[in-house]
């Protein structure tokens, strides 16, 4: 039944030999890895617009967008430059985790990589609620509105589903809105630019209500427009992704995945930097009911089948930039497990060859997010734009590192790209973290030490396990010389029987039956049985008058330690079974169990199960 | 009975539980203690039984019978058999006998016994 369920889900379990099957042409790479960016085309601007023209007033937000969306671009470019070279020199993915790793140390890489990991969940959080954000947007959908958190788990649970069933399916079910997005914003830009240059179109109409900013006057400082400006970088997360993802790619991935980046970069810098020119014209405003997009669409093309088809693009995309975070987060998880800072479990691939762990840890971290949070994006925003940034500048620090160790043809170029794209991104970490620490950034610098304490203790639990088990030659103990055998008796049946002669076989020093008398008489039969038998081992009657198994066997064999220098003392359960999966274990108790969980942690105890199998003898199951 | 002895009452694992038992059945029958009984001498004993041994070697078989008062463990060899009617586990038994150090338990072979209702 459970098998059932998960084929139908997930589909049937890929060999390893399959492996290749999960790499993504770069047309499927493109729509998988970019999603997260371009998605944040269509939020950022309105974060921009938010933060300006909440704290001042809407004619000044709308007057510094293009300028601060001006430089966002001009980051993104220098960011992309730095991202190329450590494509080609990490082809084995793992992003700015490995780059720190292998150039800075142990404790950036654990930075880059708590920020990242952090970031990862963050953007799925952030990505799949102004998804919702943007269907509630659709005038006919804002019943929803009231099923916000509900309609962010469904979401979730939608993208992870996908998710187990593999890059590739997802990245090619997924493929279709992202692009239709990207043409269908693109179309807006072109055919808005074009009206409000050469013809004449009305702007948004005001709507005080719904607005949450104040029409004109209010003064605008340098705080202000920084604390804008760090809202509109969050269009560089997601820039990291390619980065992380190599290996995803088909062969040769670092090629495939390079013009991968520079064409998402492209595609990235010319929407946004159009969103918000375009936005500059048609004096969209903030509101909390309807996206700043949703607002130029119906302004530029009314509310035809056109917005109806980009209004469902922006919906799909935002919640595609979470595909995104769930095609890198288990990568560079399982990188790190594999470094043992996180569980080894984030490591082990599952039936279609994904990472299973990490993608079902993301969905569950995420839907936490969004609960705890309510489904509003503004409040999560300012949290990952910080990690996005460490993540930056200490990938670019490391790029600088190597590329001066090395000094491969054309070092000091990369240099001075990497080295200008690591300061640029580190006072934009620092703005970030300064500009919004009470609205949330103290978030990140409060959990990301704490998310590196905690790898750091996983990592001190791994090598003292390592470290206890690890032997050398010299090390070899003695075979334990002398062994005892205690074989369990409830009542003479075949099992017994075979138990004994098992024990038997094994020639220990001493070999004793075990009964162990719960009820009032019960002994009696085991007694006569015994001697009618005329079995050739010593029968101890253990009498135990709180009706208990585990405490009374522990106690006879603390005894029997006593008694003898035992090295091993091996207790035999004979055990019958009828199926493992049959429902008639019910009928049977299963103290079997409990005793062997408790003698588990007995030192120099083993616990043997000697099965006998009912259907074997009669011949009916 | 102060607080902390009843905290230890609730955490008292069964073995725990079971010594006081015995301790408070088997004091003042007018018999030694099992911790306090002298060896080499003859000396009267009284108990519960908690395990019985059957030995089943050939020509020589046995039967070791386990008592506890709640001091300690005395363990009565009977030779030459391997049960004795209401010889039982969790059953009141009285053994006269001439005991000797065996480990952590006093030992007497074949004594005399009596059955405790």
């Amino acid at each position: 039944m459970l098998t059932f369920t998960k084929r139908v889900l997930i589909g049937r379990p890929l060999a390893n030999a399959e492996q290749e099957h999960q790499r993504l042409p770069k047309t499927i790479a493109l729509a998988t890895f970019s999603s997260d960016a371009i998605s944040s085309t269509a939020y950022a601007t309105e974060e921009i617009l938010f933060v300006i023209a909440g704290g001042a007033s809407l004619a000044l937000g709308l007057n510094k967008l293009v300028p601060i969306a001006g430089v966002v671009a001009l980051l993104l470019a220098m960011v992309v430059f730095s991202y190329r070279k450590t494509i080609y020199a990490y082809p084995h993915g793992g992003g700015s985790y490995l780059v720190s790793k292998d150039n800075l140390g142990e404790l950036p890489s654990l930075v880059a990589g708590a920020s990242l990991l952090v970031d990862y969940i963050l953007t799925v959080a952030v990505s799949i609620s102004s998804g919702v954000a943007a269907i509630i947007s659709i005038p006919s959908f804002r019943g929803l509105a009231e099923h916000r958190v509900p309609a962010c788990l469904a979401l979730v649970a939608l993208v992870t589903v996908m998710n187990l069933r593999g890059i590739k399916e997802s990245g090619k079910v997924f493929a279709v809105p992202t692009y239709i997005y990207i043409v269908g914003l693109s179309g807006l830009l072109i055919f808005g630019l074009a009206r409000s240059f050469f013809g004449h179109i009305d702007p948004v109409p005001f709507d005080p209500h719904a607005s949450e900013a104040a029409l004109t006057g209010g003064s605008i400082g340098l705080f202000l427009v920084l604390r804008g400006f760090s809202s509109g970088a969050v269009a560089l997360s997601g820039v990291e992704a390619i980065s992380d993802g190599v290996p995803a790619f088909r062969k040769p991935e670092a090629k495939n995945a390079a013009t991968t980046l520079v064409t998402m970069a492209v595609i990235l810098g010319t929407l946004f930097f159009g969103v918000s020119v375009l936005a500059h014209h048609l004096h969209p405003f903030p509101s909390h009911d309807e996206t700043v997009i949703s607002q130029m669409t119906r302004a530029v093309f009314g509310e035809g089948p056109y917005y109806w088809i980009l209004q469902f693009a922006t919906a799909a995309i935002l919640v595609l930039a979470a595909n995104t975070a769930y095609a890198d987060f288990p990568r560079l998880s399982s990188i790190i497990a594999r470094d043992g800072f996180l569980p080894r479990q984030f490591g082990n691939r599952g039936d279609r060859l994904v990472f299973s762990n990490g993608v079902v840890f993301l969905g569950g971290a995420a839907s936490v997010l969004i609960i705890a949070f309510g489904g509003i994006t503004s409040a999560l925003i300012p949290l990952y734009a910080i990690g996005v940034f460490t993540s930056f500048t200490l990938s670019q620090a490391g790029m600088v590192v190597r590329q001066r160790r090395l000094r491969e043809p054309g070092w000091k170029s990369g240099v001075a790209i990497s080295g200008v794209g690591a300061v640029a991104t580190f006072i934009v970490a620092l703005i970030v973290g300064i500009t919004k620490f009470a609205i949330g950034a103290w978030v990140p610098i409060v959990v990301v030490p704490l998310i590196i304490v905690l790898l750091k203790t996983i990592k001190k639990h791994y090598v003292s396990v390592a470290s206890a088990l690890e032997i050398t030659p010299a090390q070899v103990p003695m075979e334990p010389a002398r062994h005892t055998f205690v074989v369990l008796v409830s009542r003479v049946h075949k099992g017994v029987v075979e138990a004994l002669n098992y024990a038997h076989s094994l020639r220990p020093d001493h070999l004793v039956a075990l009964h162990i008398a719960a009820e009032e008489g019960e002994h009696e039969e085991i007694h006569r049985q015994w001697a009618e038998f005329g079995f050739d081992v010593p029968l101890e009657i253990i009498d135990s008058p709180y009706r208990e198994l585990v405490a009374p066997v522990e106690q006879y064999l603390d005894e029997l330690d006593a008694r003898w220098d035992n090295d091993r003392i091996t207790v035999v359960i004979p055990e019958f079974v009828v199926g493992i999966r049959s429902a008639s274990n019910i009928l049977h108790g299963q103290s079997a169990l409990g005793l062997k969980l408790a003698l588990l942690g007995r030192p120099n105890t083993i616990v043997t199960s000697v099965p006998f199998h009912i259907g074997a003898t009669n011949g009916q199951a | 009975m102060s607080v902390r002895d009843k905290l230890r009452k609730l955490t008292a694992g069964t073995q725990e539980i079971e010594q006081g038992r015995l301790a408070g059945r088997y004091a003042g029958i007018g018999a030694t203690c099992i911790a306090d009984a002298p060896l080499r001498v003859r000396t009267r004993v009284a108990g519960e039984i908690t395990s019985i041994r059957v030995v089943p070697r050939a020509g020589s078989p046995s039967l070791e019978v386990t008592v506890n008062d709640g001091t300690g463990l005395a363990v009565a060899v009977f030779t030459g058999r391997t049960t004795i009617p209401g010889v039982n586990p969790s059953k009141g038994i009285a053994l006269d006998g001439v005991a000797r150090q065996d480990r952590r338990r006093i030992l007497l072979m074949n004594p005399a016994y009596q059955l405790l209702s």
